[in-house]
């Protein structure tokens, strides 16, 4: 790691002189070495969804995926901002067979997951367009600023804010669930308030920011607790704890890389969920401030917590500011006691294997993107690059490599693998998300959307959960966010899934009805009547103020018409005269809400669908009744 | 019977219902090429689609691996021609052959660091370069096309041409895209763009390499299976019309250049020259005019750099000359050399006999003017490309249009596509063909006036097609018949077709039929354009039959599937989701149509009228023809009566009657009417017959009286159970004198004969 590739990595060289001087770690040796004997790393790119049925389609990259999580090895998920018009932006699973599309909603551009439960998780998505510009002309922002709730095999509910506003949704970039009442999703600081977090309590979505102001980046679900790492600004003048809103017992020299979110009942002293890790994870040298690093990548094992840290890229920094000196740094935490891996004053013998070039070369050091605890293993795999290969695009090439609890980095490799390359396999981008939810079994994103494996060739138990097993395509109306009526019917895309005709089959189950929210129709109740023959009495029930206009026309003359009337909700009612000789053959009821049309739950009793088209009755010209 | 007739033509009109409309412009779905099994390629540019239509080449990159490549559409086999930095494939009918430029030095001859034209055999396998003396000799699948002529008797193998250059990466020898190839790969056209030893005044003809005194920028064809280099531009002897020639014979090189410089760096999309797939036409866009084709004393074509799209006739040999395709003026025209005109028109005008179709003044006053394409270094397409034979050119060019009337404003900010037959006996103006105009002179008024970017023309020269943002496409020949695009997007394809004279946009998404192209672009506010005039279709190619094209383009919704499009683009990274795409032309086979006849409606039979019709002519011979239409059988007969002179018995015996007492005392010679002539003949079944009437015998001579005799034919047709009809028509007995005569003499001759 001491030179780019695709020069021999140094790191991997200095890790196998170390391996062989010092023999450190015969266990972790072991394992290395029955881990490098049976596992491989492997191209794993599902193909996109079939339209028809028996298409041949070349895998193509699903997007960026913003987090893969898996709850099993044979129970995964992405979250994807797409490659449209392919693949839609969404949420993909992987069954221990294949990756498949699960669901074109709740995509992210850089979206997050968290299970909370065996069918049941979390997504930071995408937030809907339409909210209307702000006065200045500012586009809402869109981008990972809401939540999808998924559970049964559909999005229970969708979370969003109306922009422009105080208490608006911030992109969250961070979100882990203790249990299926109790998640959390944290994002970026809120002037005066803190940073921003969003908390599920298992009824509601509430706004619960903490105090100490940090952007949140990561966070994971270790012990019975969740850890949040957050990012230490460079000063830029003002006092850092003004520009951090930082609140004691953190201040500028003693920060917090790390929060800690107690579960649901539990509190700190000072009554908050939050509270602030320690100083001393990570150990910073002498020439080294605390933001001279970025906010750490983490992941949890079952025994241990692991957290990178990369040195904050010059660009970064104030210009003219003198750029800190930082180095790659590795923690790890296993029962409680934090340890440096990689770092000031822990690396290995040789020193920090990643390479700490400056100048016109320092965009060849090469850096962590993810970290991922391999679960029955005292390791971790790393995904690796550098900025000068990640600038490649499409064209860079994927690294991972192994690091153990002693901060030797092993099993470094390319991805695509050179046996691939050598089967005409091209490059697919650099490293990105990692997760192990096995021993032998990892998997890596790369920037570009395409899946590696690290497998050892044991088949898994496919798995046939109904909650994962069909297409999700309907997320409901957000909560929080007034609802537009679309001008247009949907398009008719029945067919176009390859799913069965439902005549002479059955019918596939809807989404739970008790789950569903549905707008309650503006106009509900319509009666209509003659009254002395020839007035039109038509009643009616408003359920907001509105704006309402009574039409009657002959085929397409309009032979009566009512002036627009603005009446409050409620019952009303309107009369129209008519004339016999030009008798109307259709009446036109036109409705403008001018508030918004609250919603209700279809669990609830009493809420059923209203017809509001008018059926017009029949004129009889002497001793007319009620005509309905 | 009308009723039956409207049946026939309802009955008609079904069944071209299933024939049509065979040759319409209607393209089936778009295939994505640039893909093999394992994945898509990283980027694919400048496609060319082989004769037969069962290869496409591009160059791109693929897992990684730049070069040229070569696809077999009907599968997923993916084929290496080249790689490194090779670029601008064209290709061969039968898609054996690929023609391309790199700097690799690819056999043993080429010794330069130059871009050279190379030829690959893909029957052969390649394993890298060639090289002398390998231990176990191989085939080489590589032919050097920019190389030197070798004297007679020397060893065959190719050797590169040296070039003199202070960049010796970027000039060279370069090959057009798509077109440089003959259909037999046996020609390869090429143009220099560095000093080289192509056509040195004084070639030594040696083996002994040459300093290169050969300007840059001339156009050369190489014959591969002669080992043969052909100077294609050569300079023009005005004295003799024809090229100018040193004392070997050989042609002379044009010393300025002969090609359009705007371009010539390698690499570059629009290079070279372009080449008929017969290999006996090459076209290129010209400098140096007058310095290689004919020109008016005073004419805007003596300025070195006034461009104009040129073409000359290589098959005919060397003394073949080069002429212009289109331009400011046309002194070849056989008016123009007898006019004696020096200097043209002005203001321009068609009826100037030395005229060209273009109006070359200079766009800015005081400035040289720049010829027909303007352009500058834009990244447009300016060569000329050609129909197999050659005989037609398709170019783009934004001087004025002369016959177009006055241009909008900013016209020279765009361009016009047009074509020109090139058969002899046309004048330029005669020849040209415009196939757009722009519609509006307003800057940024993209829809109306977005320059036409490159261009293609099919084999037969019927369909020219072409990319450009522009969706209004004014000219009512050819029509522009598809649903044109709300905005103007990304670049689309439009095919011209000449023969049902109609436009249509070949490109679109695979969703929906009228759906424009797209990539994945950032928000933008509304109202901005969130495409460049870089991002769209581009290198459209046909295959022999014109059926199918093959494109470029970097829309990532023409395929479902299609997913090598970043999210956001460098503009100086050639990864930019563009691929390689091919598309036909659906035609519409007539369908077998069951067709057939209702029989007749039920209701009353029909029945014809129940009357006569007659005409009636006289003849020579003193009778008269009945055509009587009769309406069913029966018996006809006829009666003509007319006034008679009496004779005198009669008349006394008239004189009794009212008529001969008043004739008597007048002193006139008494008439009586009389039945002169009858006939009757039987029908079984109506219809037309003919009736002929003689008169009696004591009428005859009445016949040859002055005025014949008049008489009114009475006409009683009867029929059993049917109501007896009666109908007249007045007629004329008269006996011609050639009649009087023949029946005097052959009245004579029967008394002869009877004696």
């Amino acid at each position: 790691m001491k030179s780019s590739r695709p020069s021999r990595p140094p790191l991997a060289a200095l890790l196998v002189a170390i391996t062989l001087a010092l023999a450190v770690g015969p266990l972790a040796a072991m394992a290395h070495g029955e881990g490098a004997s049976t596992a491989r790393w492997q191209l794993e790119q599902p193909t996109p969804p079939e339209r028809t049925a028996g298409e041949s389609l070349t895998p193509i990259g699903l997007g960026k995926i913003g987090d893969l999580e898996f709850l099993a090895p044979n129970l995964g998920l992405l979250i994807t901002s797409g490659n449209p018009p392919t693949i839609p932006p969404g949420v993909w699973v992987y069954n221990g067979v294949r990756w498949r599309e699960l669901a074109n909603v709740c995509g992210a551009s850089d979206g997050r997951i968290a299970w909370a439960g065996p069918a049941e998780f979390w997504t930071i998505s995408d937030g809907r367009p339409g909210q209307a510009a702000s006065e200045t002309g500012q586009i809402p922002p869109l981008e990972d600023n809401t939540l999808c709730h998924f559970a049964g095999g559909q999005v229970a509910g969708s979370y969003a804010s109306l922009a422009f506003q105080p208490s608006s949704y911030r992109a969250m970039h961070a979100a882990g669930c203790l249990s299926p009442q109790d998640c959390w999703f944290g994002g970026d600081p809120v002037t005066h308030v803190g940073a921003f977090h969003l908390h599920w309590n298992g009824s509601s979505v509430i706004a619960e920011p903490n105090p100490q102001g940090r952007p949140v980046q990561d966070m994971r679900a270790y012990g019975n607790s969740l850890y949040e790492s957050v990012r230490i600004k460079p000063p830029e003048g003002g006092t850092h704890e003004e520009e951090e809103q930082l609140t004691p017992p953190e201040t500028r020299l003693t920060p917090s890389t790390m929060h800690l979110i107690f579960p649901e009942g539990q509190r700190s002293s000072s009554g908050s969920p939050f509270a602030s890790l320690s100083p001393g994870v990570p150990v910073y040298s002498e020439e080294e401030p605390p933001w001279a690093l970025e906010a750490m990548h983490l992941g949890a094992g079952e025994g241990a917590l692991w957290g990178a840290a990369n040195p904050l890229a010059r660009s970064q920094f104030p210009p003219g500011s003198e750029l800190p000196s930082g180095e790659v740094t590795i923690v790890r935490d296993a029962g409680g006691a934090w340890s440096q891996v990689l770092g000031a004053g822990s690396d290995p013998p040789g020193g920090n294997p990643f390479t700490k070039f400056s100048g016109e070369r320092e965009r060849e050091n090469e850096l962590v993107t993810s970290l991922a605890a391999e679960p029955g293993t005292e390791d971790a795999w790393l995904g690796i690059t550098s900025p000068a290969n990640s600038s490649h695009g499409a064209l860079a090439n994927a690294t991972v490599a192994r690091i153990s609890r002693a901060g030797v980095v092993s099993e470094q490799q390319p991805l695509p693998s050179t046996h691939e390359t050598e089967a005409g396999v091209g490059p697919k981008g650099a490293a990105d998300k990692i997760a192990c939810p096995a021993p032998n079994d990892c998997w890596l994103a790369t920037t570009q959307g395409w899946l590696f494996h690290l497998t050892d060739g044991t088949p898994l138990p496919e798995n046939t959960d109904p909650a994962f097993a069909h297409l999700i395509t309907y997320r409901p109306p957000d909560q929080g966010v007034p609802q537009i009526a679309p001008d247009a019917p949907p398009p008719d895309n029945s067919g176009l899934l390859g799913e069965p005709s439902p005549i002479g089959g059955t019918l596939p189950e809807g989404p739970a009805r008790n789950e569903a929210k549905v707008t309650v129709p503006l106009v509900s109740g319509i009666h209509a009547r003659l009254v002395h023959g020839t007035t039109l009495e038509l009643r009616f029930h408003l359920a907001v103020k509105a704006r309402v206009r009574l039409i009657a026309r002959r085929h397409k003359a309009i032979v009566a018409s009512t002036p627009m009337r603005t009446l409050a909700g409620g019952s009303r009612r309107l009369l129209l005269r008519l004339d016999p000789r030009r008798w109307p053959t259709k009446l036109d009821l036109q409705t403008r809400a001018l508030a918004a049309l609250p919603t209700l739950s279809s669990r609830e009793p009493g809420v059923s669908t209203v017809s509001t088209s008018l059926r017009f009755p029949t004129w009889e010209p002497a001793g007319s009744g009620p005509l309905r | 019977m009308r009723r039956l007739s409207t049946i026939c033509s309802a009955a008609t009109v079904a069944l071209l219902a299933g024939a049509a409309p065979a040759g319409a412009d209607v393209f089936g779905p778009i295939s994505l090429v640039s893909t093999n099994a394992l994945q898509q390629a990283d980027y694919a540019h400048d496609p060319a689609i082989s004769g037969d239509g069962r290869y496409v080449a591009f160059d791109g990159s693929l897992g990684g691996v730049t070069g040229v490549w070569r696809r077999e559409v009907s599968s997923k086999t993916v084929e290496q021609v080249a790689g490194g930095d090779a670029t601008l494939p064209s290709i061969s009918q039968d898609g054996r052959y690929v023609s391309f430029t790199t700097t690799e030095q690819l056999v043993p001859g080429d010794g330069n660091a130059s871009p050279d034209v190379y030829v690959r055999d893909m029957s052969l396998p390649a394993f890298g370069p060639c090289k002398a003396g390998e231990e176990v000799p191989r085939p080489c699948p590589y032919r050097l096309a920019s190389a030197v002529n070798k004297p007679e008797g020397a060893p065959s193998s190719e050797e590169a041409l040296s070039y003199q250059t202070s960049e010796p990466t970027r000039y060279g020898s370069v090959a057009a895209g798509r077109s440089a190839l003959s259909a037999d790969g046996r020609y390869v056209a090429f143009v220099t763009t560095a000093v080289s030893n192509l056509a040195n005044p004084n070639r030594a003809g040696s083996e002994t390499v040459e300093t290169p005194e050969t300007p840059a920028l001339q156009v050369a064809v190489r014959d591969l299976l002669a080992g043969h280099t052909e100077l294609a531009s050569p300079l023009y002897e005005p004295a003799t019309g024809s090229p100018a020639q040193n004392a070997a014979g050989l042609d002379l090189p044009v010393p300025g250049g002969a090609v359009y410089s705007g371009a010539a760096a390698f690499p570059s999309a629009f290079q070279g020259a372009s080449l008929s797939a017969d290999g006996s036409t090459v076209a290129w866009l010209g400098e140096s005019i007058s310095a290689q084709a004919a020109a008016l004393p005073s004419d805007n074509a003596r300025v070195a750099t006034y461009t104009e799209p040129l073409w000359r006739r290589v098959a005919d040999g060397p003394h073949a000359i080069t002429r212009r395709v289109t331009g400011g003026s046309d002194p070849a025209s056989a008016q123009c050399a007898t006019s004696g005109e020096t200097q043209l028109v002005q203001p321009r005008t068609l009826a100037d006999p030395c005229g060209g179709p273009f109006d070359t003044k200079p766009i800015e006053p005081g400035t040289p003017p720049e010829g027909v394409w303007t352009l500058g270094n834009a990244s447009n397409d300016f060569l000329p490309r050609l129909s197999a034979d050659g005989s037609k050119v398709a170019f783009l060019a934004n001087a004025r249009l002369i016959a177009g009337g006055e241009e909008f404003n900013h016209a020279e900010a765009s361009d016009d596509l047009y074509l020109a037959d090139m058969r002899a006996g046309l004048t330029r103006t005669q020849a040209l063909r415009r196939l757009t105009a722009i519609a509006s002179g307003e800057v940024g008024d993209v829809a109306r006036n977005a320059p036409i970017f490159d261009l293609g023309i099919s084999p037969d020269g019927n369909q020219v097609a072409f990319s450009s943002r522009r969706t209004v496409f004014p000219l009512g020949s050819p029509a522009f018949v598809s649903v044109p695009a709300a905005v103007p997007g990304m670049r689309e394809l439009y095919s011209a077709d000449l023969a049902n004279d109609t436009l249509t946009r070949v490109t679109r998404g695979f969703e929906r039929e009228t759906q424009a192209s797209e990539e994945p672009h950032g928000e933008v506010p509304a109202g901005e354009d969130p495409y460049s005039a870089q991002e769209g279709a581009a290198s459209v190619s046909f295959t022999s039959n014109g059926a199918t094209l093959a494109f470029a383009s970097s829309a990532s919704n023409l395929v479902y599937g299609d997913g090598n499009a970043p999210k956001v683009k460098n503009g100086n990274s050639p990864i930019d989701g563009s691929d390689a795409f091919v598309v036909s032309r659906e035609v519409f086979a007539p369908t077998p149509t069951e067709g057939s006849i209702s029989s007749a409606p039920a209701g009353p039979a029909i029945t014809p009228l129940w009357r006569l019709g007659v005409t009636a002519a006289s003849r020579p011979d003193g009778s008269v023809v009945l055509y009587v239409t009769l309406p069913g059988a029966g018996r006809l007969q006829a009666a003509a009566r007319g006034s008679v002179p009496l004779s005198a018995r009669s008349a006394r015996r008239s004189k009794r009657s009212r008529a001969g007492r008043r004739a008597s005392t007048r002193g006139v010679t008494p008439v009586a009417v009389r039945t002169v002539a009858t006939s009757a003949v039987g029908s079984s079944a109506g219809g037309s017959i003919t009736l002929t009437l003689r008169l009696a015998r004591a009428f005859t001579s009445l016949a040859d009286q002055r005025g014949g005799l008049s008489s009114t034919v009475n006409l009683t047709f009867t029929a059993a159970g049917q109501a007896t009809l009666h109908d007249s028509i007045p007629v004329t007995f008269q006996r011609t004198a050639h009649a009087a005569r023949h029946r005097s003499r052959t009245s004579k001759a029967g008394k002869r004969r009877s004696r």
